[in-house]
């Protein structure tokens, strides 16, 4: 029980300065889309994100319905196929919420520890996005993908969201509107698929 | 070692997996959606309803939303997080002006908004990146009575806010001025006698009693001229 203590006091202390804490860490974080506190990072799909406003925006995990359950017709008909509610902008998967396409869609894969994948293209492909003809399964960051129709669907808001984190660094709204093809109230700028147009009307 | 490494390095994964790592529960928001919005002729007098949409129950987390216009650039910043939990689910939050709340049948607002918030003749509401909301010119209702509902439907105004009270209101000064232009007249007149019959919830029912008829053509006739 002290050893315990001792470890748990010494990563606290340590924070993430360590690189080997950190590595081991974030290893746990990436496969959950989760959020290191102490490094002050969050991952999606494996990818780093620097932006905590960005990272919250996706929220990027399955939502439990509440005891009232879901009024929206389009939505309960969309919680019976795993389907996309275009009403309310929600996508569904095993009876849980998603509160953007990207994150409805990585739901329908597989996260990866990606330092066990075994097959050379798919490890790369795990960097960033690729289909691997040898095994079959498409990478879309650490999410594997085992149909062609899974890993199209996910990699087109995927490219967004990867052109989202950049955006970040400069503005944050920007990010989440790109991700969410809404509006930076900042920048004045409405993205669609990740790229700005007109304000509207 | 006194402590085996092994013991250490549980340690270390407990804080790992149980003070670091993982989604956080904060962050819940998604879930609210424009849902109706109103406005009289001048935007003196305005609403705009969200609705949470998916019967999710945390969604408190408002601090740092927002509910913008386009065409006004106006911004409404959500104070702080809803006081409660577990307490979201299908509920309505309701953002009104000062005058809307002044009218009798309108439920008390749960955010105040200034008048012009929004644009009547075109605008796209947003709330934070979640939900948009966007009306063209003449298709948000100014007769005082009707709004504009989620899907671009348009009925009699029904704001609903967070304890769940709702109401409607009429927000034009005079009853029988069907086309809110400050007096009753020969427009008014044709107006009502176009819409004669049964109706509902129709603003040419000044009497409300579920249609057009006699008497509300005396209603119109008794108050006939400029508005007080």
């Amino acid at each position: 029980m002290k050893g315990i203590l001792i470890g748990s006091l010494a990563l606290l202390l340590a924070g993430c300065a360590a690189p080997t804490n950190t590595a081991c860490i974030c290893d746990v974080v990436k496969l959950n889309n989760g959020w290191c506190s102490q490094c002050g990072l969050g991952y999606v799909a494996g990818v780093t994100i620097e932006s905590e406003l960005l990272f919250e925006a996706l929220d990027a995990h399955g939502h439990d319905i509440g005891p009232g359950g879901v009024q929206c017709s389009s939505c309960r008909k969309a919680m019976e196929i795993d389907g996309f509610c275009g009403r309310c902008q929600v996508g569904w998967v095993s009876k849980q919420a998603y509160f953007s396409t990207l994150t409805y869609r990585l739901a329908k894969g597989q996260a990866k520890e990606v330092s066990k994948i075994t097959c050379p293209i798919c490890k790369v492909n795990a960097d960033q996005l690729g289909w691997c003809a040898s095994c079959g399964v498409g990478m879309v960051g650490n999410v594997a993908f085992p149909t062609r129709e899974g890993f199209e669907q996910a990699s087109r808001p995927y490219r967004v969201f990867l052109a989202a984190v950049e955006a970040a660094k400069n503005c944050e709204l920007c990010a989440g509107a790109m991700v969410f093809d809404g509006t930076c109230p900042v920048c004045k700028i409405s993205y669609l698929d990740g790229k700005g147009v007109p304000l509207a009307p | 070692m006194k402590y085996g490494r092994r013991t250490i390095a549980l340690g270390v994964m407990f804080v790992g997996l149980v003070g670091i790592a993982g989604p956080r529960a904060m962050a819940g928001s998604h879930s609210w959606r424009i849902n109706e919005v109103f406005s009289n002729a001048d935007g003196t007098i305005q609403f705009i309803e969200l609705k949470e949409c998916c019967g999710m129950n945390n969604e408190v987390f408002l601090s740092g939303k927002y509910v913008s216009s386009q065409a006004t650039s106006n911004i409404f910043n959500f104070p702080g997080d809803l006081p409660c939990s577990n307490c979201t689910a299908n509920k309505h939050l309701l953002l009104a002006t000062s005058t809307f709340a002044a009218l009798p049948g309108a439920p008390v607002p749960d955010y105040i908004i200034p008048a012009g918030f929004f644009a009547i003749n075109g605008d796209t509401l947003e709330y934070w990146f979640y939900d948009t909301f966007t009306f063209g010119r003449g298709e948000l209702p100014t007769d005082c009575v009707n709004s504009l509902h989620d899907g671009g439907s348009t009925g009699r105004n029904s704001p609903t806010n967070f304890a769940g009270e709702t109401g409607s209101v009429d927000a034009c000064p005079c009853p029988g001025d069907l086309d809110g232009d400050g007096g009753i007249g020969i427009l008014d007149l044709l107006a009502l006698l176009a819409a004669w019959g049964p109706c509902d919830g129709c603003i040419e029912d000044i009497n409300g009693d579920g249609g057009v008829g006699i008497l509300d053509l005396l209603a119109l006739l008794a108050a006939w001229g400029p508005c007080p």
